[in-house]
């Protein structure tokens, strides 16, 4: 009777028990994970630099200012920092066979002004700088010098000059 | 109606097993009715923030910004163990573009107290099995990396993150 007896009052706390353990019961919260990815940098040519006629024995200077200096605009994230770099630039137009030496002057800026606020650098080398801190604009100009002093033949001499723009991530 | 006569009716040994049977009863129906009357209470108390990303540059967001990292707090009873589950998501979205998030084997942390700095790194991937406070307290907090292709369409990201506590009964 006493050994029945203590089986039964344990089950029965147990059978009390267990329907109240909420060792099932979970709960859920959330938060959100947020980015906010910014603009592909977008680099447009815009003027070509053209020094139009040039006399045989005679040099040429297009400065930055002039209307007929080169120009590109840059566009990406407000106040992101980019390199930019003339992965083509030639060290001579050319006609056929013939060379017309050139040499490159450049100034770049965050607004579309190549003498107030702007900032000289040597093409060749490129530069780092960062975009305009609202509009995410960066306006280049180019400018250059032909030297015709070697009387080359007469004829159109062209070249290409490719602006390449990164972010540095900065 | 007085209890003695029936006292009387057990031999002393019996007694004693009731007593401890009832106490063994007592104890149990106290501790199920604390751990039922203090269901588990996971909250989201700061999103995990990446702010601005530039294409092509990913971003972490360490455990340990008490700014940026995603912070969850819960409540329950006081030392009980729980189990903690993230639900992550592997990208985030904005329209129809993807944007890869990353969580990394220390990019979750916890700590019994509101203290960013105390916290110990877990793997958020993985369930993490701990005891709440002696206040019945933990928190949780969560870095990551997002990961933006150079081309990444820009726009407002975001994804949603679900914290699953519960207790594990011991």
């Amino acid at each position: 009777m006493k050994q029945a007896f203590i089986p039964a009052t344990a089950a029965f706390a147990v059978a009390l028990a267990l329907p109240l353990l909420p060792t099932g019961a979970e709960a859920q919260a959330s938060i959100t994970a947020r980015a906010v990815v910014e603009p592909v940098l977008t680099v447009n040519a815009g003027n070509d630099l053209d020094f139009g006629s040039v006399l045989p024995g005679f040099m040429k200077t297009i400065a930055v200012s002039d209307a007929t200096a080169g120009t590109f605009d840059l566009s990406g994230a407000a106040a992101a920092e980019v390199n930019i770099t003339f992965t083509a630039l030639p060290a001579n137009l050319t006609f056929g066979a013939n060379n017309l030496p050139i040499t490159y002057t450049g100034v770049h800026n965050t607004v579309n002004d190549p003498i107030a606020g702007a900032t000289s650098f040597t093409p060749s080398a490129g530069d780092t700088t960062p975009l305009h801190g609202t509009t995410g604009e960066l306006y280049v100009f180019l400018g250059g010098t032909v030297d015709a002093t070697a009387s080359p033949p007469a004829g159109t001499y062209t070249g290409t000059v490719t602006l390449t723009g990164a972010y540095t991530g900065n | 109606m007085s209890t003695a006569p029936a006292l009387r009716l057990y031999p002393r040994r019996q007694l004693r097993q009731w007593f401890i049977v009832a106490a063994a009863i007592v104890c149990t129906v106290t501790g199920a009715r604390q751990l039922a009357s203090q269901p588990i209470r996971p909250r989201g108390l700061q999103d995990l923030q990446f702010g601005n990303v530039l294409p092509g540059f990913p971003t972490a967001v360490s455990r340990l910004d008490a700014v940026n990292a995603g912070k969850f707090g819960i409540r329950g009873v006081n030392n009980a163990e729980v189990q903690v589950d993230l639900t992550l998501p592997a990208s985030l979205v904005s329209g129809g573009s993807n944007l890869t998030v990353q969580f990394g084997p220390a990019d979750g942390g916890y700590a019994l107290r509101d203290r960013i700095n105390e916290s110990l790194p877990f793997d958020p991937t993985v369930p993490l099995v701990t005891n709440l406070s002696n206040r019945g307290r933990l928190f949780i907090w969560l870095g990551g990396t997002v990961v933006p292709t150079p081309v990444q369409a820009p726009g407002a990201y975001s994804g949603t993150i679900v914290l699953t506590a519960a207790y594990t009964g011991n």
